[in-house]
C-alpha cells in the first residue's frame, strides 16, 4: 500500500472537525472547543483549584492544541491526544503554583451530573493538599498509573502511592464530618 | 467513616466534564489570531529572486505609493451597512471587556435580594472597577500587552467571582 493511501485512510478515520481545523478552519475548531472543553477544564480545574487559573489553562490549552495541530497524525484518537496536552499543560501550571491553599469559592456550574454527594466531593477534591490532590485527579479520575504520575510530577513512585492514600483517608474523614 | 467501597462508588460518579462558568471562546479566539500571527512571523523565508532586497524594497515602496494613492482618493460608498456586532473581530482587550461585562450583567440581572454581609458589595465592586480602568489605560500606551491583559483577566475573574457570591447569598 502505498504511504500516500494509509494516511489518506488514517485521515479518513479521523473526525472530519479534527481535518478541517488542521487546514484552518476556525468555526470546526470552535465546534471541536465546544465539544471538548468540558472535559478539559474539569481536568484543569481539579489540579489546580482555582477557576481563574482553571479558565486561563483550558485557553492554553486549545491555544496549544491550536498550533500544533498539523502535527497530530491520527495515531491516536483526537481526544486522547488532547487528554495528553490538556493534562501536561494543567501539570506546568500545578508546579508553579506550588503553595498549598484551600478552595473556597463555590464549585462551577456541572455538566450532567446530580448533585448531592457528587458535589460534595468535587468541592473536597479542591480541598485536598497540592500534592495529594494532583496524585488523586491523575490516578483515580484520570487513570494514569503510579509511574506515569511519578514522572509527569517529579516524585517517587511510593511517594505517589503515599499521597494517593493520604488523599483518599482525607476525603472519607471530610465525608463522613459533612 | 466511609468505607473504601462507598469512596470509589462516589468517585465512579464524578462527571467527566465541568463546564466554565462563561464562555472561553471569544479570548481563545483572539489568542489563536494572535498565535497564527506569531507562527507566521517565524516561519523562515526560503532566499530567492522574488524576496531579495532589491526587489523587496521596490515591492514595498510600490504598495506604498498604491496604498497612498487609494488613502487620498478613495471615496466611500454611501450606503452604510448596519453594524453587527462580531466578537471574533474584536482586539484582545474589548473580547476580555466583552466577555466578563456580558456574564456581569446576567449577574447582575440574575440578583434578588443580598445577604447583609455583603451590604457594601457596590463599593467593592467600584473598587474592581477601578483597578481594571488602571489596567485599561496602561494597556492605551501598550496595547495587546500579554501581562497587562493577563492582569484585566484576572481583575474581571475576581470581580466575577465576587459577584457571584454575592448573587447566590439572595439565593439562600
Amino acid at each position: 500500500m502505498l504511504r500516500s493511501d494509509f494516511s489518506e485512510q488514517i485521515k479518513q478515520g479521523m473526525d472530519d472537525l479534527v481535518v478541517l481545523s488542521q487546514q484552518g478552519d476556525r468555526s470546526a475548531f470552535r465546534q471541536l472547543y465546544q465539544k471538548y472543553s468540558g472535559r478539559v477544564f474539569a481536568i484543569c480545574l481539579r489540579l489546580l483549584a482555582d477557576r481563574s487559573k482553571a479558565e486561563d489553562a483550558c485557553q492554553d490549552v486549545f491555544v496549544k492544541v491550536w498550533q500544533q495541530l498539523t502535527l497530530f497524525r491520527g495515531d491516536s484518537s483526537f481526544s486522547t491526544w488532547l487528554h495528553s496536552i490538556a493534562t501536561r499543560t494543567a501539570i506546568d501550571l500545578w508546579r508553579q503554583d506550588k503553595l498549598l491553599r484551600l478552595a473556597t469559592e463555590d464549585m462551577p456550574e456541572m455538566a450532567g451530573v446530580e448533585l448531592g454527594q457528587s458535589r460534595e466531593l468535587e468541592q473536597l477534591i479542591l480541598r485536598l493538599p497540592h500534592q495529594a490532590r494532583a496524585v488523586f485527579v491523575l490516578f483515580a479520575l484520570e487513570g494514569y498509573q503510579h509511574q506515569e504520575i511519578a514522572e509527569l510530577l517529579g516524585i517517587a513512585e511510593g511517594s505517589s502511592k503515599s499521597q494517593y492514600h493520604r488523599a483518599r483517608q482525607l476525603l472519607r474523614e471530610w465525608l463522613d464530618e459533612n | 467513616m466511609k468505607t473504601e467501597h462507598e469512596l470509589d462508588a462516589l468517585i465512579a460518579g464524578l462527571s467527566k466534564e465541568i463546564k466554565p462558568s462563561r464562555d472561553l471562546w471569544p479570548v481563545l479566539e483572539q489568542r489563536l489570531t494572535e498565535a497564527s500571527v506569531s507562527t507566521a512571523d517565524v516561519v523562515p523565508l526560503k532566499p530567492g529572486r522574488w524576496l531579495s532586497v532589491p526587489f523587496a524594497s521596490a515591492y514595498v515602496a510600490s504598495a506604498a505609493s498604491v496604498l497612498l494613492a487609494v488613502t487620498l482618493f478613495w471615496q466611500p460608498a454611501q450606503t452604510v451597512q448596519p453594524e453587527v456586532f462580531n466578537p471574533q473581530l474584536l482586539d484582545a482587550e474589548t473580547a476580555i471587556v466583552f466577555s466578563f461585562e456580558q456574564a456581569k450583567a446576567e449577574q447582575l440581572a440574575s440578583m434578588k435580594t443580598v445577604d447583609p454581609v455583603y451590604a457594601d458589595w457596590q463599593q467593592q465592586l467600584a473598587q474592581w472597577q477601578q483597578a481594571i480602568g488602571q489596567v485599561q489605560l496602561a494597556l492605551k500606551y501598550n496595547p495587546n500587552e500579554a501581562v497587562l491583559l493577563k492582569q484585566l483577566r484576572q481583575l474581571y475573574s475576581q470581580q466575577q467571582n465576587y459577584l457571584q457570591k454575592v448573587v447566590q447569598s439572595g439565593l439562600v
